[in-house]
C-alpha cells in the first residue's frame, strides 16, 4: 500500500556537492518539460541574525529586495536572457524561504546554467536599488489594496504580535525605502551560501549530463563561507480581542487564527510535516462537508462557499487560519472558535468519515503530481528534512486516525484570534 | 487524438496518455450565447455541481465523490466568442493510486450520467426550490463580490463599455438582474433543452482508449440534435474613441484600452504573435518599455481574444500617469504598425509562444479543453503543425495585423468618492 507511488514513479536522489550546495532530482521521463529551483533556507523573518559575534537588524523587506534584484546582472538582466533562452523563470519569497526557478523544455541546459549562475553573482548598485523602491513601492500599494491579503497579513499580527510574521513580506514603503545596496549584499554574503540553499531539478532529463552542468556550474563551484546564525523571534502572546476593521467590502468578513505551539526543537523534522498534514486533514474534517455541525451553518445561511480554512507551517511556526462571508460575524466566530477550542473532541466524533477526508486529501495531491512547478515548489528544503511530494504522499497513505487523533491529543495550541472586518459606508 | 460521432451532434475524444497521475473528464454543453438562457443555465450548472436526484445533498454528493478516491467534480461556464458552454469536469485519480477495488472509469461515468440526466427537482416544480434559492443567493454573493476584485471590476466595466446592449457584454456566468429574475422552472426546462439540443463533446484525457470510453458512454442515451454554431462576434466601429471615466475606492489607478482588430483563420496564428511582441508575454514590449525603462506602471499587459476581435490592454499606474502612459501604449502600437519587428525579437518572441504550448502539453485540464476548442470552432491541428504554424510567421505579416488596428476605448478608473453599488 505505502509504496503504490512508486510503481508510478521512478526513484528519487538526494545528494549533497562538496561545496555543501545539496542537489535533488525527481525524474519524470514522460513530461515535455524541466524545472529547477534554486531555493534559499532565507526569508522576510529573518531579520535578526549573528554576524561573527555581532547582531544584526535588517529592515522589513530585505530578503524580498534581494529577490527582486538578484536577477540584475552587470551586463544583462538574467529574466530577460531566460526569456531568450525559452524558459519562464520567477521567483518568490516566503518568511522563511527565497526560491528562484524555471519551467523549460527539455534539454535546455543553457537556461538551467543561467539559473545556477544569476543567483550566486549579485549586483546591486545604488541607481537601481533606488529604482526597485518605487517598484516595490507600487506593489505594496497593490497589495494594500488586496482586501483578502491585507486581512491575512492583519490576522497574523494578531497571532505573532511584533513579529515579522505580521507584517508585509515585501516590507512597508518607509523600510524599503531604507534598504541600501550594502544591505543587500550583507543579507546576500549572509544567507546565500552553498550550505544554506537546495537545488531541486524535475521533470525529463539525463541524470549525468544534469549533475554534471550542475557541479561545474558557479553554484556547484562557488566556496563557501560560514553561515550566519538566523534569530528565532521570541513568540508574545496572541491578542485574543475581536479586532474591527471598516473596510471597502460588500459582505462582512470574518478571519480567525490559531497558533499551533509545537516543540520546534524535539519534533524531527518529518514530523513536523506529519503534524502539519494532520492540520489539514482535522480542519478538513470539522469545516467540511461530512461535518453535520458544519453543513448547518452553511444551509442555514451563515457560511457561503467563500468559507476557507487553511494550515500553514514553515520553519519555527504553524497556525491555522479560517477565513468567511457572514450576514452575522460574531456567530460565525463564536461558533468557529468553540470548534477549534474542542478539535480533538470533534474529529473523535467525525472518525467514520476520516477515510473520505485522507481520500480527498491524498487525491489532491496526486493531482499535484501532474504539475512540476508545483512539485518543485512545495520542497521545501532543510524545514522538512528533504521531504517531496512523493514523500509526502507515503506520509498520508499510511496515515490512520488513531495517529491522527494521538497527535491532535498532544499538540498544544493557543487561543483564538479574530478580525471582522465591516462594510465601510463612507 | 481519437474522435468518434456516439450520436449526431454528441461526440467523444480521447486523448491516451501514461503520462499523468489522473484521468480528467470534460462534458462540453455548447449553444449559442443567449441573453434568454444565459442566467438559467449559470444557476443549472451550479445545481448540478451541488446535488442530484440519487446524490440528494451537497453530502451525498461529496462523499461519492470522496469514495472514488478523491474525484473531483465541477462545472464552469465560460464564452468562446458568441458560444456559450457549460461544462462539466470529472477528475479521477490514476487506478494505480485507487484505494478501492472497483472499476474507478466505470464508477466516475455512471456518476456523470446520474448528475446530467437525473439532476435534483422535477418537471413541475423545477429543481428543488429551497436549494436552488440558496445556490442563487450565493450566485448573487459572488457576482456583487466580484466588484472587490478592482482589477476584475474596470476590465468588466470597459468590456461593457465597449460591446453596449450586446449579448457579447454580457459576463459568462450572469448579472445580478438576470439571476435574480430566474425561477427554478426556467432553470430546469433550461437544463433539459440544453441536454437535449447543445452540442456536447466529451472528452477525455488519460491512460485510457477509446473503446473503454464508447463502452461507459452509451448509458447517456443522448438523443440527435443539429448545429451550425457560429463563434465570431463583429460590431461596427465607433466614430471616435470612447472615454469612459469610473471613481472607485482604489490607492492604483486602473487603465483599459480597447482596439478593434478582426483576424480570420489561420491569421490566428499572426496575431498570437503580434499579442507577444505588444503585451502577452513578460519580454513583450509594453512591459519592457512602459514599465521596465519608464517605470510607469507596476503591471500591464495585453490580451486578443480572436474571436470578439477585441485587443485589451490592461494597466495598474499612478493616477498622475494615466495620460502619458496611455500615450505611451499608442506609441509602441504605432511602432508595430510602422516598423518591421527585428528578426532577433520575432525569434525570441516565437520560441517563448513554441515553449509556452509545448509546457501545455504537461497539462491535462489544458489539452481537454484545447481539444475542445479545436473541435467546436472546427480548426482542427496537430502539436507539430501548430509549431510550425507560429515559425512561419513573418515580420511583414505582423506589420500588416497590426495596422488593421483601430482604437475604440479608453477606460479608467480612479481613486475618489466610494461608489458602492
Amino acid at each position: 500500500m505505502l509504496a503504490k507511488s512508486q510503481k508510478f514513479l521512478p526513484a528519487e536522489r538526494h545528494l549533497t556537492l562538496s561545496n555543501g550546495l545539496r542537489v535533488h532530482l525527481l525524474p519524470r521521463p514522460d513530461f515535455h518539460q524541466v524545472v529547477a529551483m534554486v531555493t534559499v533556507d532565507y526569508g522576510a523573518r529573518d531579520r535578526l541574525f549573528m554576524d561573527q559575534g555581532k547582531l544584526v537588524s535588517q529592515p522589513a523587506g530585505v530578503a524580498h529586495f534581494v529577490e527582486h534584484r538578484l536577477f540584475a546582472q552587470p551586463e544583462y538582466d538574467a529574466f530577460s536572457r531566460l526569456s531568450e533562452l525559452g524558459a519562464n523563470a520567477n521567483a518568490f519569497t516566503t518568511q522563511t524561504r527565497t526560491s528562484y526557478y524555471l519551467s523549460t523544455t527539455v534539454g535546455n541546459q543553457a537556461a538551467l546554467q543561467e539559473l545556477l549562475t544569476f543567483t550566486q553573482e549579485p549586483y546591486f548598485d545604488l541607481a537601481t536599488v533606488q529604482r526597485e523602491q518605487e517598484i516595490i513601492t507600487q506593489e505594496i500599494d497593490m497589495y494594500e489594496d488586496d482586501i483578502n491579503s491585507k486581512l491575512y497579513r492583519l490576522i497574523l499580527a494578531r497571532l505573532y504580535p511584533d513579529d515579522p510574521l505580521g507584517q508585509d513580506i515585501a516590507g512597508t514603503v518607509e523600510s524599503v525605502h531604507q534598504i541600501t545596496p550594502e544591505q543587500l549584499q550583507l543579507a546576500f554574503s549572509s544567507f546565500y551560501q552553498p550550505d544554506n540553499m537546495d537545488v531541486v531539478v524535475t521533470g525529463a532529463f539525463d541524470e549525468t549530463k544534469l549533475l554534471s552542468l550542475i557541479e561545474n556550474s558557479p553554484a556547484g563551484q562557488r566556496v563557501g563561507a560560514k553561515s550566519v546564525t538566523k534569530l528565532v523571534p521570541e513568540l508574545k502572546p496572541v491578542i485574543t480581542t475581536p479586532l474591527e476593521v471598516p473596510l471597502n467590502v460588500v459582505r462582512n468578513k470574518v478571519v480567525l487564527g490559531q497558533r499551533w505551539e509545537l516543540d520546534f526543537a524535539k519534533l524531527s523534522r518529518r514530523d513536523i510535516l506529519r503534524v502539519t498534514i494532520i492540520g489539514s486533514l482535522a480542519i478538513d474534517l470539522v469545516f467540511g462537508e461530512f461535518s453535520p455541525t458544519y453543513m448547518t451553518w452553511y444551509n442555514d445561511g451563515l457560511i457561503d462557499d467563500n468559507f476557507s480554512a487553511d494550515f500553514d507551517a514553515e520553519r519555527h511556526f504553524a497556525y491555522l487560519t479560517i477565513a468567511a462571508e457572514t450576514a452575522e460575524p460574531e456567530r460565525v466566530i463564536a461558533a468557529v472558535s468553540q470548534v477549534l477550542n474542542d478539535l480533538t473532541a470533534q474529529v473523535v466524533q467525525l472518525k467514520t468519515s476520516f477515510k473520505l477526508v485522507k481520500n480527498d486529501a491524498l487525491s489532491r495531491l496526486i493531482n499535484k503530481l501532474n504539475q512540476l512547478e508545483e512539485t518543485a515548489i512545495r520542497f521545501e528544503g532543510q524545514t522538512f528534512d528533504e521531504a517531496t511530494l512523493q514523500d509526502e504522499i507515503a506520509i498520508l497513505q499510511a496515515l490512520t486516525v488513531n495517529d491522527m487523533i494521538m497527535v491532535l491529543t498532544q499538540t498544544a495550541v493557543s487561543p483564538v484570534a479574530s478580525i471582522i472586518a465591516r462594510p465601510d459606508m463612507l | 487524438m481519437v474522435t468518434k460521432e456516439i450520436q449526431t451532434g454528441v461526440f467523444v475524444h480521447v486523448l491516451p496518455t501514461k503520462q499523468f497521475a489522473t484521468t480528467h473528464i470534460a462534458v462540453n454543453f455548447t449553444q449559442q450565447l443567449n441573453q434568454q438562457t444565459l442566467n438559467a443555465r449559470v444557476l443549472a450548472s451550479n445545481m448540478l455541481e451541488t446535488a442530484s436526484a440519487k446524490y440528494s445533498s451537497q453530502t451525498k454528493l461529496a462523499q461519492a465523490l470522496s469514495e472514488m478516491t478523491g474525484a473531483a467534480f465541477g462545472t464552469e461556464i465560460f464564452k468562446v466568442g458568441q458560444l456559450h458552454t457549460i461544462r462539466l469536469q470529472l477528475n479521477l485519480v490514476h487506478e494505480t493510486f485507487a484505494t478501492t477495488d472497483s472499476d474507478i472509469l466505470r464508477d466516475g461515468f455512471n456518476f456523470l450520467n446520474e448528475v446530467i440526466n437525473w439532476p435534483m427537482g422535477d418537471e413541475s416544480v423545477g429543481f428543488s426550490p429551497v436549494m436552488f434559492n440558496r445556490q442563487k443567493e450565493i450566485a448573487l454573493d459572488e457576482v456583487a463580490g466580484l466588484r472587490e476584485d478592482k482589477p476584475y471590476y474596470a476590465l468588466r466595466e470597459a468590456l461593457q463599455a465597449y460591446f453596449g446592449s450586446a449579448d457579447q457584454a454580457l459576463p459568462a456566468f450572469g448579472t445580478i438582474s438576470g439571476l435574480q429574475a430566474t425561477t427554478p422552472q426556467q432553470a430546469w426546462h433550461v437544463w433539459q433543452e440544453s441536454v437535449a439540443n447543445d452540442r456536447i463533446d466529451i472528452v477525455v484525457v488519460g491512460d485510457i482508449a477509446l473503446a473503454e470510453v464508447l463502452a461507459v458512454t452509451t448509458q447517456f442515451n443522448f438523443a440527435p440534435r443539429h448545429h451550425q454554431l457560429q463563434a465570431i462576434y463583429q460590431q461596427k466601429l465607433f466614430p471616435q474613441v470612447k472615454q469612459v471615466k469610473s471613481q472607485d475606492d482604489v490607492n492604483q489607478a486602473r487603465l483599459v484600452l480597447g482596439y478593434t482588430l478582426m483576424s480570420a483563420g489561420d491569421e490566428r496564428f499572426v496575431a498570437n504573435v503580434f499579442n507577444g511582441l505588444f503585451g502577452g508575454l513578460a519580454i513583450s514590449r509594453l512591459f519592457l518599455n512602459v514599465r521596465e525603462s519608464a517605470g510607469l506602471v507596476y503591471g500591464i499587459s495585453s490580451d486578443y481574444n480572436p474571436y470578439t476581435g477585441l485587443l485589451i490592454v490592461e494597466a495598474g499606474v499612478d493616477q498622475v500617469n494615466l495620460a502619458i502612459t496611455t500615450a505611451k501604449v499608442n506609441e509602441e502600437l504605432q511602432r508595430l504598425q510602422q516598423e518591421l519587428v527585428p528578426d532577433e525579437e520575432l525569434a525570441v518572441v516565437k520560441q517563448l509562444l513554441k515553449t509556452s504550448y509545448t509546457m501545455t502539453l504537461d497539462q491535462p485540464l489544458y489539452l481537454a479543453d484545447r481539444l475542445y476548442n479545436q473541435q467546436v470552432l472546427d480548426q482542427p491541428i496537430t502539436d507539430d503543425a501548430w509549431l510550425e504554424k507560429i515559425d512561419a510567421v513573418t515580420a511583414e505579416q505582423v506589420r500588416s495585423f497590426a495596422q488593421r488596428a483601430v482604437w475604440q476605448l479608453q477606460y479608467e478608473m480612479v481613486g475618489g468618492e466610494v461608489n458602492v453599488g
